[in-house]
């Protein structure tokens, strides 16, 4: 068999690279599932020296059908602010301070991830949304008049809609500075948001559903705007059992808006505030390198193409499954590195698994926690030999007393963590005792036989061996490579048979040999 | 290349001893006849091979109950893992006693003093398998306890000092005596900080001796010039060694010889994967031994033999 190991090696190397080849060239599939950074910090700040009222009240976005809000934080904690379950803020008090902010991270949600959750608007909500509301009765009849021009005797509620739309698109520019209502009615010209008005007013008038929706579209190429992001209105008018995004200035009608994250549907509450003059406000975006690789787009590819190279598939497994493989398939990977770590490095460790197990169990628990537990369980080794040692106990139940201790551990640190970072006691699992029972078998067999130096060291060992193989599981993308191409599991049981056929010195023999070598030297 | 200079000394590495010596020499299903020593002793029962005298084999907890009839006429005695390792486990009792309330008392080489409990707590950590090799559950060994030569005593703290002899295809490849010192407990085990010294092949003198790896020229606790040592009766001491081989087959193994009050060399024990820090001791490679081995055996060789082409060929094997 010997004579054909370089061979079966070759194999081994050949399958899976040819397999992965021919996917990618052959089939034209994707290398791997495109990445997605699709999380966004979003920063408001508003400068609240110049406004009059000592009470400010504004709206954050909130999670919807396509943005899941993650984070929030409001800068100024404490007696000044209150944020409610709808995502208002309220200042209050002494605003003497310039500065009013808040922060918010958020994710866009890929297709598949969206919430569909039609909820049709009642009667009652509607009927709200006919009210025209605040309009100035001066221009009541120059309103009347642009709407007899627009409409005519149209009596459908879809043309209306549609022809106010057009008599927007073709007739009125955008101009920013002018805010003025009355200046748009005559003037054919307006800002954004005295757009948004003037056609919110026309809608309501005839008695569709109409609101004007306030919030912030993020994307790249908006993100070279230094001075910041200005908030866009959006009309919504409710016909044919659906609300229908129009924007004027953007000449949008009737399209589903991508990045547009709504911070409030009732404009009429907060224009007072939004149209003072005084009234100024910075937006800040930026993507959050958060990497999440599109999975499921990428099944779907998979699935499509019924090629015999893609019979094993793991994207068409069950998320649970999925999600195990995801973990499951780096511990061959792991293996490579504690092979070279022991063969070829010479670190010692306790058992032959045990570092893997320790890599996955910080995964799981997070680096540092995992390392507390680990200290805690040879505390307990500790213990062992000094207490119950003297007790004369029968190994077995010995061992199990240990086990026990941990599991008390584990459930005073669940109810402390709970109490005091409710986030850090969701990290126990079930590992913990596992790892726990190999580690204190293995060291108090080593402990006795090696002395505590050694048991250091070993222990030393483990751990380097456990972090090394941590830092290269939290590459991602090599988790994903993984997961893609399962094939290339064969390729590692190359690698490992050459690392098995290493014969050559470890470099800890290096030192171990030291001084035999001074010797031949001279 | 970084290891150009291990490679130029003939250190034989870890690996290259596990993937071209006891992989290759030694077969699996050999090994339990020398992992276990109760299966060592059943094995040279028949042969001119001496051993220390075994007085009892105790299998399971519910032995236990008749070993202070068993050990009655012996006083003194040494209980062992059958199949432990580096001396693990190993208790040596010089003598037994009863004390003012009826009991038994054991007293230890070290002079501490045992209950009959804590002889017997010992006694099932050993059969639960707390010294074994594999972890698994293991035999105690009562043997006799050995006296050492007196001519060697000098040269040891407490416990009898033994020597290693590479047996390598029946020959003599390498031998080093180690003995014992205060850090090491009386136990001859290196890692635990026992003094190693390699022997001479020719006339069994010390060439080197090293303590943790570190060379050194006199025992650290009896303070004794380490180079004035000669092993008494030293050609037979490779003669017992090499015959092992015979009945064991293993190809590659260390064999552990002890001299007792009569100069009289007495197997202790035989190890499948036997340690390098016997190069280091030596401060010699055995890689050019090895290969000569394999060069120039000849399977028509009895031990005498063998040990009389090691001490031919001076120029490898010295």
């Amino acid at each position: 068999v010997k004579k054909y190991q370089t061979l079966i090696v070759l194999i081994l190397f050949f399958i899976p690279l040819f397999m992965i080849s021919y996917k990618i060239w052959f089939l034209n599939q994707s290398v791997l599932p495109i990445p997605r950074d699709d999380t966004w910090k979003v920063q408001l700040v508003i400068d609240a020296s110049k406004v009059p009222q000592s009470t400010i009240v504004f709206p954050a976005p909130s999670d919807t059908d396509d943005i899941d809000v993650q984070e929030f934080s409001i800068l100024e904690k404490g007696k000044l602010s209150t944020l409610n379950k709808e995502n208002i803020i309220t200042w209050e008090g002494n605003l003497d301070r310039s500065k009013l902010s808040f922060q918010v991270n958020m994710q866009m949600r890929a297709p598949h991830e969206r919430l569909i959750k039609v909820v049709k608007p009642t009667k009652q909500q509607l009927e709200k949304y006919r009210h025209v509301i605040d309009f100035p009765a001066e221009l009541e009849s120059r309103l009347a008049t642009l709407e007899t021009a627009i409409l005519a005797d149209e009596d459908k509620v879809f043309d209306k809609i549609r022809k106010v739309y057009e008599y927007f698109e073709q007739e009125v520019s955008v101009n920013p500075n002018i805010t003025d209502l009355a200046e748009a009615i005559d003037g054919s010209h307006g800002s954004g948001v005295t757009q948004a008005q003037l056609f919110n007013y026309l809608m309501r008038r005839n008695k569709v559903p109409s609101r004007i929706v306030m919030g912030l579209i993020v994307n790249d190429q908006l993100l070279d705007q230094r001075k910041g992001l200005r908030f866009v209105f959006i009309n919504q008018v409710y016909a044919q059992n659906r609300w229908i995004n129009i924007v004027l200035p953007r000449r949008v009608f009737d399209q589903n808006l991508a990045h547009f994250v709504p911070f409030t549907y009732d404009f009429e509450q907060y224009a007072q505030l939004l149209l003072n003059e005084d009234f100024s406000y910075r937006i800040y975006t930026s993507r959050v390198q958060v990497t999440k690789f599109d999975k499921e787009g990428y099944g779907i590819e998979i699935s499509k193409s019924n090629s015999w190279v893609n019979f094993i598939n793991l994207y068409q497994l069950p998320l649970v499954l999925q999600n195990l493989f995801y973990m499951v398939l780096l511990i061959p990977v792991g293996a490579i590195v504690l092979s070279v770590a022991r063969n070829i490095i010479g670190l010692p460790s306790f058992g032959i698994f045990t570092p893997i197990l320790l890599t996955l169990f910080f995964k799981e628990s997070g680096p540092l926690i995992g390392l507390f537990f680990v200290l805690i369980v040879i505390g307990l080794g500790f213990i062992e030999r000094s207490f119950l040692n003297k007790l004369y106990l029968l190994a077995v139940p010995r061992l199990s007393i240990i086990m026990t201790f941990m599991v008390i551990f584990l459930m005073g640190y669940a109810i402390f963590a709970n109490h005091f970072f409710p986030s850090y006691a969701v990290t126990i699992t079930v590992f913990p005792i596992i790892i726990m029972t190999i580690i204190i078998e293995r060291f108090s067999i080593i402990l006795i036989e090696s002395g505590l130096r050694n048991t250091i060291k070993t222990l030393g060992g483990t751990l380097v061996i456990a972090y090394l193989c941590y830092g290269l599981f939290s590459f991602e993308r090599l988790q994903i490579f993984l997961f893609t191409y399962p094939e290339f599991q064969l390729v590692i049981i190359g690698i490992l048979i050459l690392i098995g056929d290493y014969k050559g010195y470890r470099l800890s023999e290096l030192m171990r040999f030291k001084n035999l070598v001074k010797k031949g030297a001279s | 290349m970084i290891f150009q200079d291990l490679k130029n000394a003939g250190v034989l590495g870890i690996n290259n001893r596990i993937g071209n010596f006891i992989l290759k020499y030694n077969q699996r299903h050999l090994y339990p006849l020398v992992d276990d020593k109760s299966k060592t002793d059943k094995l040279l029962k028949n042969s001119p091979i001496a051993m220390p005298r075994n007085m009892g084999l105790i299998r399971s907890n519910g032995d236990l109950k008749n070993l202070s009839q068993q050990l009655k006429d012996f006083p003194s005695f040494v209980i062992k893992p059958a199949a432990g390792s580096q001396g693990n486990g190993i208790l040596v009792i010089d003598d037994t006693r009863v004390n003012d309330s009826g009991e038994r008392e054991y007293v230890r080489s070290s002079g501490a003093v045992l209950s009959q409990e804590q002889l017997h707590y010992h006694i099932s950590g050993i059969l639960s398998g707390l010294y074994s090799l594999s972890g698994m559950p293991d035999k105690a060994i009562i043997q006799e306890k050995l006296i050492g030569s007196a001519e060697i005593a000098n040269y040891s703290y407490r416990g009898i000092p033994d020597v290693r002899v590479i047996i390598f295809m029946g020959y003599p490849v390498m031998s080093m005596i180690r003995l014992p010192t205060k850090d090491s407990q009386g136990r001859a085990n290196l890692h635990q900080g026992a003094v190693g010294c390699g022997l001479n092949l020719l006339k069994g003198e010390v060439v080197h001796a090293i303590c943790l790896d570190q060379p050194i020229t006199h025992h650290p606790d009896t303070g004794i010039e380490l180079k004035s040592l000669k092993i008494p009766n030293w050609r037979d001491i490779l003669l017992m060694a090499s015959q092992v081989y015979e009945s064991t087959k293993l190809g590659y193994m260390g064999v552990d010889i002890v001299l007792n009050q009569d100069n009289k060399p007495i197997l202790l024990e035989m190890n499948a994967r036997p340690g390098l820090s016997i190069q280091l001791a030596n401060q010699r490679g055995l890689v050019k031994r090895l290969e000569y081995i394999i060069e120039n055996s000849d399977t028509a060789r009895d031990a005498a033999s063998r040990v009389a082409f090691i001490q031919e060929n001076q120029n490898i094997f010295l």
